[in-house]
């Protein structure tokens, strides 16, 4: 279990903390999602917690080892994968890992043999004396998950893991994950990809500019989930997005509006774009809960 | 196994490491040629004059050590070699060859029989006493070029000479070598010289002229010892040979305000104690040398790998950040241990093929102690480097600027222009003493004061030497060596435990 008490992390020469005041648990037997905007706050509380970062103040715990004033012992305890691919790239598969095996008391040939089967089950025993420079995006991250699975740790640390993912790649860590969780190992995961997070974590804790501003369990979700309609304008403009926001939480991309929880049906909000003279190329309800409630929670927040 | 032996293990095997120690270990093999075991054999300077007559050239060198006493005991073979101008590809040119065996005096004559014009001629010098001797003329040139002359006319080969000092004194003086026509006795020529006015900065006078001249005497012979002139700080002082029609043969000129220093009697020999090794190159090459190796053993190890990020999927792992870092410059350490001990076996082998007897443990300890701290200083600053900076890059550029501010030439030309400007430095010996103590705040410098230290040679040795002057005792360069090691790397630790 990690325990992350009043975590707060300032970067010299920034005039406002990355992250303050955090206080979260991640429970053994649990996968609890991150989410936030780009610069909220996650990673830099990911690297906190592995001890990559000192925190300016506050305290993680790792199954009760102090991650700062007891390093070794609490490292023992946790895995993290990166978003940042950040191994030697001009180094070989099979003997980085090798190396990183050294670290986990395994020595020799068993080192070898436990780093093989590793390679096996991410699905790289094909390229265990490839260069990583030659490895795709998806190859990083499932040898990533290989070196984590060296130490075994009873608390995972995955920080924008499905970024760059194929389907298949998704399918893996999901499954990786949700087998973790039936270990009985706590699961932190950073994600964007919300849909995937809503399938996988039992509880979700979101931040924005550094702050934590709520979490919520699967019930809890159900209970507050709202609507989200994306309406696609191809002469999208200010005042659209005016009009818009006046009828719910709305988000920009592009020439798309996300608009969560709105107070009129989609065939009111169509008809009314029309008549302002708005052409619409698309108008879709989406049933991702979790994004709507994120641009709910964010709305208010701001 | 600890995780931090693991670590070692896979920091001493990396292939960039283990070059780096090898070239290391190989590296005093550059200065074989530098191994010299005899008294009086650092350098064999050359100057003199010749004359075209009789169909040949006529050339008088004299050799002498750095003082100005003559070498003797010396042969020299001539190469000449005619330069041509509009030599077209594949033609023919031809060589010609003349020794000279020297006398008492350290005076070579040679009759050069071949065709008047132009040549440049290389030499060799063999000498039973002096087995790697060379001949630079005039200090410093490794050759030199005959030229067309009327019948009987004399041109000068580095004809006047400033002979600064010796390996125990900072007594400084001119030689003076010159001949009438045809060989005969230089009657009428005279040495003189002529002081400029202060404030002139860098720009001083190119010769006497518009200045007043003092003579300093008549050449009474065909080499003539004369005492150096001195003249006010940033001033200039202008020494001319003059032959006996009144032109100018040869100028040097040196900034005023460099006193003698204390006056000591010039030795007859310039000689090392006896026993004494002289590897002349060893510590300046080294100098240079190791601090880079520690440069790049340093980056390699520890810079790169954190400011790239390579080094967080290790930082993770059950080990402190602090710890690591030692880890790593323990890593460091042995791997320049190990190299700078084989290096200097290796130069121990080399001295024993020459001299017939290996270095004494009290001379070898103290260049294997300078030369790791010269490395490990070094090395110490770019992992500070690398908690400082924000990129390898920077690690890079900020390291190489730290190399080229540390490094022995740098702080005497800055010296050396600050005394121009802000009118001049009292003396000479004030000056080497500066100089001297600002060399002992770089790593770079370590080997070579240390060296000349424990040699004994170059201004380190004899009473009232600038390094006594200067205050360097065994035991402060033993405390400073401590310092270079231990600070840098402490610093680091204290800097990597900060919490930003």
């Amino acid at each position: 279990m990690l325990t992350l008490r009043g975590l707060t992390k300032k970067f010299p020469g920034k005039a406002s903390p990355a992250i303050e005041g955090i206080d979260l648990e991640i429970r053994n037997g649990e996968i609890l999602g991150l989410v936030g905007l780009n610069g909220a706050g996650k990673t830099t509380t990911i690297r906190v917690c592995v001890g990559l970062a000192l925190p300016t103040s506050g305290s993680v715990d790792v199954d009760g080892r102090d991650i700062v004033h007891d390093k070794a012992r609490a490292s023992q305890l946790v895995g993290w994968v990166p978003e940042l691919f950040p191994y030697e790239l001009s180094a070989k598969a099979l003997p980085l890992l090798v190396y990183f095996a050294g670290f986990s008391g395994l020595r020799g040939s068993a080192a070898r043999s436990q780093a093989r089967e590793l390679l096996a089950r991410v699905g790289l025993a094909s390229v265990e004396r490839d260069r990583i420079r030659t490895f795709s995006q998806g190859m990083k991250k499932r040898f990533g998950l290989a070196a984590v699975m060296l130490s075994e740790p009873r608390n995972l640390l995955l920080d924008e893991i499905l970024n760059g993912l194929d389907p298949e790649g998704i399918a893996f860590v999901r499954n990786w994950s949700l087998e973790q969780k039936r270990l009985g190992n706590a699961v932190l995961l950073s994600s964007h990809i919300l849909a995937e997070l809503e399938a996988m974590a039992d509880r979700v804790a979101f931040v924005h500019n550094g702050h934590l501003l709520r979490i919520i369990n699967r019930a809890e979700l159900a209970r507050a989930a709202g609507t989200l309609l994306r309406i696609t304008i191809e002469n999208l403009d200010a005042a659209a997005v005016v009009y818009l926001g006046s009828l719910g939480t709305a988000r920009v991309e592009g020439t798309t509006v996300l608009l969560a929880d709105p107070q009129l049906g989609p065939s009111e909000i169509n008809a009314e774009l029309g008549r302002r003279g708005y052409r619409v190329s698309e108008l879709r309800l989406e049933g991702t809960s979790l994004e709507a409630y994120f641009f709910q929670l964010l709305g208010a927040a701001q | 196994m600890n995780v931090y032996l693991h670590d070692l293990r896979h920091v001493l095997r990396s292939p960039v490491l283990i070059a780096l120690a090898v070239l290391v270990a190989l590296s005093s093999a550059i200065v074989y040629s530098t191994v010299t075991g005899q008294a009086g054999t650092v350098t064999v300077s050359g100057s003199g004059f010749y004359y075209y007559e009789t169909s040949a050239f006529h050339i008088s060198l004299w050799t002498y050590d750095i003082a100005g006493n003559p070498v003797t005991g010396v042969s020299v073979e001539l190469n000449a070699t005619p330069i041509y101008f509009n030599v077209s590809q594949g033609t023919h040119v031809p060589s010609y060859y003349v020794n000279a065996s020297g006398d008492s005096s350290g005076r070579l004559q040679f009759v050069y029989s071949i065709p008047d014009g132009s040549y440049f001629v290389q030499s060799t010098v063999t000498a039973a006493h002096l087995p790697l001797a060379s001949l630079q003329l005039g200090g410093s040139l490794p050759g030199f070029t005959l030229e067309n002359v009327s019948a009987g006319a004399v041109a000068g080969l580095t004809p006047l000479m400033p002979v600064a000092g010796n390996y125990y004194s900072q007594v400084a003086r001119f030689l003076a070598f010159w001949s009438g026509p045809s060989g005969s006795p230089p009657s009428g020529a005279e040495m003189r010289y002529c002081t400029s006015p202060a404030g002139l900065g860098l720009l001083g006078p190119s010769n006497c002229s518009g200045l007043a001249s003092h003579s300093m005497g008549a050449l009474s012979g065909f080499r003539n010892p004369y005492p150096q002139p001195q003249a006010p700080p940033a001033s200039w002082v202008v020494v001319e040979l003059v032959n006996s029609s009144g032109g100018v043969v040869d100028t040097v000129i040196y900034g005023g305000g460099w006193s003698t220093g204390s006056a000591q009697p010039v030795p007859t020999l310039t000689v090392t104690p006896p026993g004494t090794t002289i590897l002349s190159a060893f510590g300046s090459l080294l100098s240079f040398f190791l601090p880079l190796m520690g440069f790049v053993a340093a980056y390699w190890t520890y810079a790169r790998p954190r400011l790239s990020g390579t080094l967080e999927p290790v930082l993770v792992r059950p080990v402190t950040r602090r710890g690591l870092l030692l880890e790593r410059y323990a890593g460091v350490v042995l791997m320049l241990s190990a190299a700078i001990v084989a290096e200097v076996l290796i130069l121990d082998l080399m001295v024993t093929t020459v001299l017939g007897q290996p270095l004494p443990v009290s001379y070898v300890a103290p260049i294997i102690g300078s030369l790791l701290v010269a490395a490990l200083g070094f090395a110490g600053l770019i992992f500070l480097l690398a908690h400082a900076a924000r990129s390898t890059a920077l690690v890079v550029a900020l390291g190489s600027v730290l190399f080229i501010v540390l490094a022995p030439l740098f702080w005497a030309t800055v010296l050396a222009l600050i005394g121009f400007y802000l009118g001049g430095i009292a003396s000479t010996t004030d000056f080497t003493v500066l100089v001297l103590r600002l060399h002992l705040l770089s790593p770079l410098w370590f080997p070579s004061l240390t060296l000349d230290f424990v040699n004994g040679s170059g201004t380190a040795g004899g009473p009232g030497s600038t390094y006594a002057l200067a205050g360097i005792s065994a035991g402060l360069l033993a405390a400073l060596g401590a310092l270079w090691v231990v600070l840098p790397i402490l610093g680091t630790v204290w800097r990597a435990g900060r919490r930003d």
